[in-house]
């Protein structure tokens, strides 16, 4: 099955009929997500009004880290099998990632304010969060670094996969080390430790984010692809 | 309207928070479309008869 879509050509035809599925489903989740999260979730006992920014930047602290793994295999494909699929995947999957990263520091600082005191501290979490953030933008700037792009792509690949190692110490920072950061509390052994009435929203809001990534990724993974054969033309006109 | 703005007094920290996700997402996506438009129309310039999703079967 790998193989088959490693074909451009499938690939394309692919991501044309699942985009529109990614964007139907985005809509819906991430709706039904902000009503729940906006209008229908209870007040937490201690954070009161607060947590309701837990429904955008859990989502978002997700994502960024779900990214990074998509954009470690995908550029492990590249390094291996030279697969112009898993290239495009990975350099289109980069940005957005990086999105989610920033969205992730940004609403943690907005809720950290009210609820610590600061806005930032240099804790274990919010830390190995900035170093993800800032191996999003090293893969793109060294990405685009070189003049010939499949040295680029591999360097970045490289990057890429060794930065992967911050993925598991992201996720375990908060166990590891004393943080302000507050440990997880839907992704455990036992079982999710907070009510359905904020499980609810929290669970729409990921769905939406995840199937938002997929969207964005269907639609810069084309327009990549694209790019690829505009380059592959003109050098071939070049040539002669 | 007022009192849910202000959501406990913290609806300040809380509006950025939802506004500034709307916005990064939004700005993404938008960005991400304009970069499908222009490079599908580069390449459809340079095989103006190819008629398909710019990919050749």
């Amino acid at each position: 099955m790998f193989n088959y879509f490693a074909n451009p050509t499938r690939f394309l035809r692919l991501t044309s009929k699942l985009q529109p599925i990614a964007m139907v489903v985005t809509l819906i989740t991430m709706g039904a997500g902000l009503y729940y999260s906006l209008f229908q979730s209870p007040p937490d006992y201690q954070q009161s009004e607060t947590v309701r920014m837990m429904y955008v930047h859990v989502p978002a602290a997700w994502m960024a880290m779900f990214c990074y793994v998509a954009l470690a295999a995908s550029s492990a494909v590249v390094l291996i099998w030279r697969h112009m699929v898993a290239d495009i995947v990975a350099k289109s999957t980069a940005p957005i990632g990086a999105c989610f990263t920033f969205l992730a520091l940004a609403t943690g600082s907005l809720w950290g304010k009210p609820m610590w005191g600061t806005w930032w501290v240099w804790d274990a979490r919010l830390t190995s969060v900035l170093i993800l953030f800032f191996l999003y933008l090293g893969y793109m700037v060294l990405y685009n670094a070189f003049d010939e792009p499949t040295r680029g792509a591999r360097a970045a690949a490289i990057l890429a996969i060794v930065g992967v190692i911050n993925v598991p110490i992201i996720k375990f920072s908060v166990d590891w080390w004393n943080t302000l950061h507050q440990p997880a509390s839907v992704v455990k052994m036992d079982g999710p430790a907070i009510h359905s009435s904020m499980l609810t929203p929290l669970l729409l809001m990921a769905v939406g984010y995840t199937a938002f990534y997929f969207w964005v990724l269907f639609i810069r993974s084309r327009a990549e692809l694209s790019a690829y054969k505009v380059r592959a033309l003109r050098i071939r006109q070049a040539e002669g | 309207m007022a009192e849910f703005l202000s959501m406990g007094g913290y609806g300040s920290f809380i509006c950025s928070a939802f506004g500034l996700s709307a916005l990064v997402l939004i700005g993404i996506l938008i960005q991400s479309q304009r970069f499908l438009k222009t490079s599908e129309a580069e390449l459809n310039s340079l095989q103006p008869e190819d008629t398909s999703d710019g990919v050749k079967a």
